[in-house]
């Protein structure tokens, strides 16, 4: 069963994007009609205000860390699995590497944020490194194995923060500020944007080169779609059960690291919550084609943004991103629109 | 005078715009009750699309069908079988998780109160049916735990259970042996004098001149014309069936000589299922084909996992090119070595969802880079290849759409295209036309000649006769060398030591 719904996913590319896209976009048209007490002001607040400047600038910065997310589940879904341990991974990522920086506040600021980036990217790995372990010597079901280790993982981390490692001094549950030299050089004040796009991009584009032209991205997908014949044509096969998930949860980490460098300058307890299911949504709707991945996650984030800005400015429950992103998971799985499902398969 | 038959199919046309392909254009056949009516043509002359037009499962473009004179319309699977119509698709389409029982009720479940489903009844009828038509079957036993034949068994049982007066066969034998085809023969001729009309698909001539009433041939989707048996003989059908005039010439054997290749020494190998190779001694020298033989369930399949490399022998030593098996790299010894033509086509040999361009450059000879450059050339030798192997289909195309046919022709391309030391072909010509089965063969026998020690596994006489210079047979784990392909070698006897009646 789980078979076929990689099957699926694989098989996705294009052609339902936009029956998800429509279909989002008609929840969120409909829902503001039914909520909105003035609807062409919400209208505009949901459509049009996420254009403004600084709002675009941050809706741009808010794409990078579920992109990041989303290139790393595109590569397990290549090697023929999900990772749904997105989320501990990548609050494994935000916590370490802002714990790190907090025992040495004195390097000099690129360095130090190199290094917190390195350490979330690790952190994630690690987090990831039982499921992938268990995959390549057992066989074991990656499904759960990273949804399990996930969740002991944040509830670890959020008594972690909550608890030794709070900053008592703030109202919220996180850990202290990191030294500013560490946090993201912010490029268009106010607003946040920072180079986290350029590296989500950047990302994207390295991933797609994988995939599309080198001999190893051609072993992986194969193997991916068929193990045994992998095996049967002398492919690493060990190899390929292994390292994508690693460099999955690497990505998370990284991503995690963004969040917690970026605007938020600390560790917030479940300030990752969402991302890992974003993630998996936006590679879903990009088909998990690694070219698409940026303008989905893009578009996700215009959904979130427009959804926030039609709640502060038309009172339209913020919901509406919510209910909008769950359907385009919900069309982008549905088997009917993937076109050749069960039926040529015996 | 003819009587009036029972299923009559008038100017069937019918063609696919996905593929812009042509199935049927104006087919005409009449099927009578108490006849064996055979369908043959190669693969992809449109026989399975008649098979599924006359069982409801596709609409014709033009064209009418008749049952007993009036015209009728399938428009699903069920009407067809409201008329006395079953099929029995070439591939099975019973539930591997469920009972004989449980797939036989299948869309008619019988029920108690018409909501719960009255299962012992369904047994009772399944055994009813099965004992009517003396199958052996169980109607408790799981699909998945059935055999080969026993399957096909249990389709036929569903499809008479469903229809009963009109049996359509899809096919039957590709997955039997042949000892098992002929029960399956025999059972038909049974049901046939018992008044069934019944349709046969095949590409085996053979079988359908030992088995068919009357034959109607099909080539490209055209009808060629009906005919009886007694009209026609092995070579004439086969020509008849061939869509190019000229008569396929087979190359004679070539010969054996100088280093082994692969070589068995006291080989042993428990295997799951009852089967144990014991003491396997062989060895396959270069430039010679090297025929095993054996039907199912002797230890075929344990043989070629010891030989492609998949398992670990318990006992003895396989090596390759003076070499042990396992201490051969994986990828060099599959990239440069050993060629190799698995049984499971489908699932080993080949990978279902990518295109046929991935599938060939899989096997990179060269392990050349998959980038821009490397995949360009890496085109060109796979469209050399193709053309070699004489097929025509597009490289980006998935590996999917392709027909059985084509795709052993890929596969073969692939393994056999670049020179490789060692080939293992297995079943290499299973479900493949007589012409696709010449090409392989041929293919075996010109890499034989240039140097490649071949070792080849077959449950087909027929093939190991057709290709083998040396021959042997394996009857249950035991390897008995008949030595060198002559006339001292029988068909007869390979035949005898096949089945056990020698030993």
């Amino acid at each position: 069963m789980k078979s076929d719904v990689l099957e699926h996913s694989m098989r996705l590319t294009g052609s339902s994007a936009p029956f998800a896209l429509a279909a989002a976009l008609a929840a969120a048209a409909l829902f503001i009609l039914a909520a909105a007490e003035d609807p062409g002001a919400a209208f505009a607040a949901f459509f049009l205000s996420p254009f403004r400047p600084t709002v675009l600038a941050n809706l741009i910065e808010q794409a990078a860390a579920p992109c990041i997310c989303a290139l790393g589940t595109a590569l397990v879904f290549r090697s023929g699995d999900f990772n749904l341990g997105g989320e501990g991974q990548a609050y494994a990522g935000a916590a370490l590497s802002v714990l790190a920086l907090l025992a040495v506040p004195a390097l000099p600021g690129p360095v130090g944020l190199a290094a917190g980036m390195a350490v979330g990217a690790a952190a994630g790995a690690l987090v990831a490194f039982p499921s992938a372990l268990s995959r390549r010597n057992a066989g074991a079901d990656v499904l759960l194995s990273t949804f399990l280790v996930s969740q002991a993982v944040v509830l670890v981390l959020d008594w972690a923060i909550a608890g030794p490692f709070r900053d008592a001094s703030s109202n919220l549950i996180a850990t202290p500020v990191v030294a500013e030299a560490y946090r993201l050089p912010r490029m268009l004040p106010p607003s946040w944007l920072s180079f986290a796009p350029l590296l989500a991009a950047a990302g994207a584009f390295c991933m797609d080169r994988f995939m599309r032209t080198s001999r190893r991205g051609l072993e992986l997908s194969l193997y991916g779609r068929n193990p045994r014949f992998a095996r049967t044509m002398g492919f690493r096969v060990e190899a390929y059960a292994f390292w994508p998930l690693l460099v999955s949860g690497a990505l998370n980490g990284i991503a995690g690291a963004l969040l917690a460098l970026g605007a938020n300058g600390r560790a917030v307890r479940g300030m990752t919550g969402g991302i890992g299911w974003n993630g998996i949504s936006i590679a879903l709707l990009a088909g998990n084609d690694p070219r698409w991945i940026l303008p989905a996650a893009l578009f996700f984030s215009w959904l979130e943004t427009g959804s926030r800005q039609a709640s502060i400015l038309a009172g339209i429950p913020a919901d509406v991103g919510t209910l909008a992103k769950a359907l385009v998971l919900l069309v982008a799985t549905a088997r009917f629109l993937g076109g050749r499902g069960r039926e040529v398969r015996s | 005078m003819d009587p009036v038959p029972v299923l009559e199919a008038r100017d069937i046309s019918k063609s696919f715009a996905s593929t812009g392909t042509i199935a049927l254009s104006g087919v005409r056949l009449s099927l009578r009750t108490g006849e064996i009516h055979a369908v043959v043509g190669e693969n992809g002359a449109g026989k399975s699309t008649l098979a599924r037009i006359l069982s409801g499962m596709e609409r014709p473009d033009t064209g009418k069908l008749f049952l007993r004179g009036r015209e009728v319309r399938f428009l699903r699977p069920r009407d067809a079988e409201r008329h006395g119509i079953g099929l029995v698709p070439q591939q099975s389409l019973l539930a591997p998780g469920l009972s004989v029982a449980e797939n036989l009720i299948l869309g008619h479940e019988p029920r108690t109160l018409g909501i719960f489903l009255d299962r012992r009844r369904a047994y009772y009828e399944t055994a009813l049916a099965s004992a009517s038509f003396s199958f052996p079957l169980d109607p408790g036993s799981r699909i998945s735990s059935l055999s080969p034949p026993e399957r096909r068994e249990a389709e036929i049982l569903r499809a008479l259970a469903r229809g009963g007066e009109v049996l359509i066969l899809d096919e039957p034998t590709s997955i039997l042996t042949e000892s098992e085809a002929r029960n399956l023969f025999s059972l038909l001729k049974k049901l046939r004098d018992a008044g069934a009309a019944i349709l046969l698909i095949s590409h085996r001539v053979r079988e359908v001149l030992s088995a068919a009433d009357r034959i109607t041939i099909l080539r490209n989707g055209s009808l060629v014309g009906t005919i009886l048996p007694g009209d026609t003989d092995e070579c004439d059908l086969a020509l008849r069936m061939a869509s190019s005039s000229s008569c396929f010439t087979a190359d004679g054997p070539s010969g054996g000589s100088g280093q082994a290749v692969f070589r068995f020494r006291g080989v042993s190998l428990r295997d799951s299922e009852r089967v144990t190779l014991r003491d396997l001694e062989f060895e396959v020298r270069r430039g010679e084909i090297y025929g095993v033989a054996a039907l199912a369930g002797n230890g075929l399949g344990a043989l070629e996992d010891l030989a492609c490399g998949e398992r670990k022998c318990d006992a003895g030593s396989v090596e390759l090119l003076g070499k042990p098996l396992w201490d051969w790299p994986r990828d060099v010894l599959r990239a440069s070595v050993l060629a190799y033509l698995p049984t499971d086509r489908d699932g080993k040999g080949l990978c279902l969802g990518a295109t046929v361009l991935e599938n060939l450059a899989a096997r990179g000879a060269s392990r050349a880079d998959w980038s821009r450059s490397g995949r360009a050339s890496q085109r060109a030798a796979a469209a050399r290849h193709l053309e070699e192997a004489g097929v025509r289909v597009r490289l980006d195309s998935p590996i999917d759409v392709l027909s059985g046919g084509n795709r052993q022709r890929v596969l073969s391309a692939r393994e056999l295209g670049p020179f490789a030391p060692a080939v293992l072909a297995a079943n290499p010509t299973q479900g493949l036309d007589p012409r696709a089965q010449e090409e392989t063969w041929n293919r075996l026998r010109s890499r034989a000649r240039e140097g490649a020690g071949i070792l080849l596994l077959t449950s087909s006489v027929d093939e190991l006769f057709s290709v083998a210079d040396r021959v042997a047979v394996l009857y249950r784990g035991r390897l008995t060398e008949l030595g060198i392909r002559s006339g001292s070698v029988t068909a007869d006897a390979v035949t005898r030591l096949l089945t056990g009646a020698a030993s």
